[in-house]
């Protein structure tokens, strides 16, 4: 082997006769020195590109006027940021940014301006130099100091004031945040009977409170971030160490910082950014606006997604069982739960399969019907124009104009268009011979049981769609194929890594005690074992 | 290029999948016609069928509706199925006979053989194994296809719900074509079947009312698939008295020492047949045990002591000891049918046998001792412990 190397340079040195072992290795290293260099050269260029950034590096200046020209133009002297001056007794320039709206006046007057003028009387003026000192001046209940000036514009875009007291280099940001938010009330979409009414709001504070009133414990943790190039909005994780499960907390960080966009106006944006299948008709991600259905899903060791500006908290992993529970199913006494339960399937199979089954079995099967059914059907579609897919098509269409304009008229006329739906579709249209009765009857079944499992009610409506076609043109066979289509697409799909049909697909004792059948609190000793991994006692 | 590979393959799948389906066949509602009955006579030609076409009434507020709402199409043809084709020449919609609810022959037809006219029944998809198989007695089939003279106003609806009363008299059958085709199958056992009889309605009054009604007392014999005579109603009973199909009645009987009579209302009723064979000689066994409870009683009797009970019940199981003799003797010298199925105990009880009996075990039936042994139980007397007599 040996041999072979030697011959192996000895080969080279015949290529290349000049060249020695020793000015190779010069050669070598001005080659490394001219790499070092070019990155230390690199480095310089980014932190001059870093410092030609106009706002970011920026530092405080010491003098009032020029911080204040500095932010006047740094705000483009937009009208709601207000800037007010005041000197002390003992001479010294003070100034005071805040945008107008999001801070409590009252607080502001009186904890910062009033207090900062009284309290500083009795100081000699050299005292007002030391940043340190002027934090005792304030009795606002956090005040912060900064050296940057990137620091005091995000700052006073999220509601602190930020004071600049002449010939100090330091400015201090103070909180008195204070703006116009809702109360908190009962949310329209999951009312409930028994249980708690409150909602949540717009205001993320609010929300994350109203959250750790549920949770008094130090488990429960919000990692904050600012989403959106353009709105900045705050986002906040919210989970409780030790009980969720680490692997879908990682991914839901690592989603949430791959997100590239101008704005997050609303939960939906993060859904659409971090949800496994987009294309997919069964949402992946879930939402909720109660505290106390978060911290149910929580507590089985969900993370929770907050975001300002909407009153709709999301939840990963959302597994498909969710959508057929409701927080009263907990509330309430197993049986009334249990009952409930099989309504609620019963509902969701109604309302997707009937309008495609009638159809179905009117053109295809009429050996299946009830001989005084098939009569009664019969008799009443004996003068319809339509053939039975088309006029179920039709009613389908008709019925989801109807309830689409229900939702976007105002209120006062929204109840005009029912009265006018009723009275055109239910008695004008079967009279006139254009729809049968028991079309009309079909429809309206489906459309009430629609809304009972309401979390699904999108994907309920397509897949509806779906099965009249089916069974438009296949009868029952067609019908079994969708099943079948739906059901290989549910168990693919996966939400954060967890099966979305967990209990059920991949199947644990969680299809037997919390999926028809909802156990008695105390026989349900462990959470979702699809979700949880570590921590699956659900005491302790 | 996986996952279209794996799409091409799943519509592969579903496309293939199509053929194994069987019959597609798409057909609106409103272009059916909806059979209700059917009804085979001879005819000119061979056979000729009716058919009861139910008219699908608009449902409308208020206004009742008149007649009986039921078009009639009547087709000739050399076979059953001919006729049935023949017919759709004659109406504007297509003929739809999944729910066909009564199959029925005049007695001609039944007597010629029902084995030929059943076949179609047994081929065709859209005729059903489970239609009433109905002879009617005394008139043709197509005379008996428009009488509804009950609530019911559709006539095969009419039949449909009077052939199911049969539990609550226990004097007739209700035989399906399956049952028919099964005990024209089976070895060691005839067919018996349905019997209507067109009748004049008693009129009461003299408000408007039907002329006719049907009843469906009785029962057909068959000898193989040919009728071969009937049963009237007491005489059904004893058939279903030793086939265990006697669901409820009424079995009246003398009171012992006095001139009333005791009806005692049928609450169970089983039978258990057996079958011997010494030598050459066969020997069958009736066992019928009836519960029951006293449902009325018209001479003044102490029903409180235990011995009068005693008494009633072996009157009693007299009367349905008679009841079964006869229609056993009837059974075996006028119709030499047996349409028990002792043949079938023979088979199992003497499989060797029964190999060269059963080809000609209905005479051998006909020959047979039978033996008939009742026991009745009565186990309560109603609301009241003693007669209203006096």
């Amino acid at each position: 082997m040996k041999e072979r190397k030697c011959l192996h340079i000895n080969k080279i040195s015949t290529v290349m006769p000049k060249a020695s072992h020793s000015t190779v290795k010069k050669k070598l290293y001005t080659f490394r020195q001219l790499i070092i260099e070019s990155e230390k050269v690199a480095d310089e260029i980014s932190q001059i590109v870093a410092k030609l950034r106009p706002v970011d590096a920026m530092a405080v200046f010491t003098t009032v006027t020029s911080n204040k020209s500095f932010l006047e133009k740094a705000f483009k002297k937009s009208g709601d940021v207000t800037f007010n001056e005041f000197t002390t007794f003992s001479g010294v320039k003070v100034l005071i940014v805040y945008i107008d709206g999001l801070v409590n006046k009252d607080l502001l007057g009186r904890d910062v301006i009033s207090s900062f003028i009284m309290k500083s009387k009795e100081q000699p003026a050299n005292t007002l130099l030391d940043s340190k000192f002027l934090k005792n001046l304030i009795s606002a209940a956090s005040v912060q100091e900064t050296k940057t000036m990137s620091a005091v514009i995000d700052d006073v875009l999220n509601g602190d004031t930020a004071m600049f007291v002449d010939g100090v280099d330091t400015a201090l940001l103070i909180d008195c945040k204070g703006w116009e938010k809702r109360a908190v009330i009962e949310p329209d979409t999951e009312t409930v009977i028994r249980g708690p009414r409150e909602g949540f709001i717009e205001n993320i504070r609010t929300n994350t409170s109203l959250l750790r009133r549920k949770i008094k414990n130090r488990n429960l943790v919000f990692e904050n971030m600012s989403l959106g190039q353009q709105t900045k909005t705050n986002v906040a994780i919210a989970y409780i160490d030790g009980i969720v499960n680490q692997a879908v907390l990682g991914e839901v960080r690592r989603r949430l910082n791959k997100i590239d966009t101008d704005s997050i106006l609303e939960t939906g944006y993060i859904e659409q950014f971090i949800e496994d299948s987009p294309f997919s008709v069964l949402a992946t991600v879930a939402n909720t606006q109660k505290p106390d259905i978060l911290a149910a899903k929580m507590l089985e060791g969900r993370v929770a997604i907050f975001c300002d500006g909407t009153p709709h908290v999301l939840t990963v992993p959302h597994l498909f069982i969710e959508e057929l529970q409701t927080s009263e199913d907990y509330y309430m006494r197993p049986f009334i739960a249990f009952a409930w339960r099989m309504l609620r399937i019963l509902a969701l199979l109604i309302s997707v399969l009937v309008p495609g089954l009638y159809v179905a079995l009117q053109t295809y099967h009429q050996e299946m019907i009830p001989t005084i059914l098939l009569l009664r059907m019969a008799g009443s579609i004996s003068d319809i124009p339509f053939p039975a897919g088309a006029e179920m098509l039709i009613m389908i269409v008709f019925y989801e104009l109807l309830r689409e304009s229900g939702i976007r008229l105002p209120r006062a006329v929204g109840s005009a268009i029912s009265i006018v739906g009723a009275l055109i579709v239910g008695e004008s249209a079967v009279n006139a011979g254009l729809v049968s009765g028991s079309v009309v009857i079909v429809i309206a079944i489906t459309g009430v049981a629609g809304f009972i499992v309401p979390a699904l009610s999108e994907a309920v409506i397509i897949y509806r769609f779906l099965f009249l076609i089916a069974g438009t043109a296949m009868g029952l066979y067609g019908i079994v194929c969708g099943i079948f289509i739906v059901v290989l697409h549910a168990v693919s799909l996966r939400s954060c890594g967890v099966p979305y049909t967990s209990p059920l697909a991949p199947s644990d004792q969680g299809v037997l005690n919390d999926f028809i059948l909802r156990f008695p609190l105390w026989a349900m000793k462990k959470r979702p074992e699809a979700i949880e991994k570590n921590n699956k006692e659900r005491r302790g | 290029m996986m996952i279209c590979k794996r799409m091409f393959a799943i519509t592969l799948m579903l496309v293939l999948a199509l053929p194994l389906t069987g019959c597609w066949n798409r057909r609106e509602l409103n272009t059916l016609g909806i059979i209700g009955m059917v009804g085979v006579d001879t005819g000119n030609n061979g056979l000729k069928t009716t058919f009861q076409i139910i008219k699908p009434e608009k449902t409308s507020k208020g206004g009742e509706k008149a007649g009986i709402p039921v078009k009639y199409i009547q087709s000739n043809g050399r076979s059953v199925i001919e006729t049935f084709r023949n017919a759709t020449a004659q109406f504007d919609r297509k003929l739809f006979v999944s729910h066909a609810k009564e199959f029925l022959f005049s007695e001609d037809v039944a007597r010629n053989g029902l084995a030929e006219q059943l076949d179609m029944i047994l081929r065709d998809h859209e005729l059903r194994l489970s239609m009433h198989l109905v002879i009617i007695k005394d008139s043709s089939a197509a005379d008996a296809m428009n009488i509804a003279s009950g609530i019911n106003t559709i006539p095969s609806s009419y039949v449909d719900d009077l052939l199911k009363q049969y539990k609550s008299h226990s004097k007739s059958v209700d035989s399906k074509v399956i049952d028919f085709l099964k005990t024209y199958h089976g070895k060691g056992i005839n067919p018996v079947v349905t019997v209507l009889k067109k009748v004049k309605k008693a009129k009461i009054g003299t408000g408007e009312s039907e002329e006719y009604e049907l009843n469906p007392e009785g029962a057909a014999v068959f000898l193989k698939d040919r009728l071969v005579g009937f049963l009237d109603g007491p005489e059904t009973r004893g058939y279903n008295w030793v086939v265990g199909k006697v669901a409820s009645g009424i079995v009246v009987s003398p009171t012992p020492n006095s001139n009333g009579t005791t009806s005692v209302e049928i609450l169970t009723a089983e039978s258990k047949n057996e079958v011997e064979i010494t030598d050459n000689n066969i020997k069958i066994k009736v066992k019928i045990n009836m519960t029951g409870m006293l449902d009325e009683e018209t001479s003044k009797i102490e029903l409180t002591e235990p011995a009068v009970i005693d008494m009633l019940e072996q009157v009693n199981s007299q009367v349905i000891k008679q009841e079964v003799e006869h229609t056993l003797l009837k059974v075996q010298t006028e119709y030499k049918s047996d349409i028990f199925g002792f043949g079938q105990l023979v088979h199992r009880k003497y499989p060797q046998k029964w190999k060269n009996m059963q080809d000609h075990w209905d005479e051998l039936f006909s020959q047979a001792a039978i033996e008939v042994e009742t026991e009745t139980k009565i186990t309560k007397t109603g609301k009241s412990s003693s007669p209203v007599k006096e």
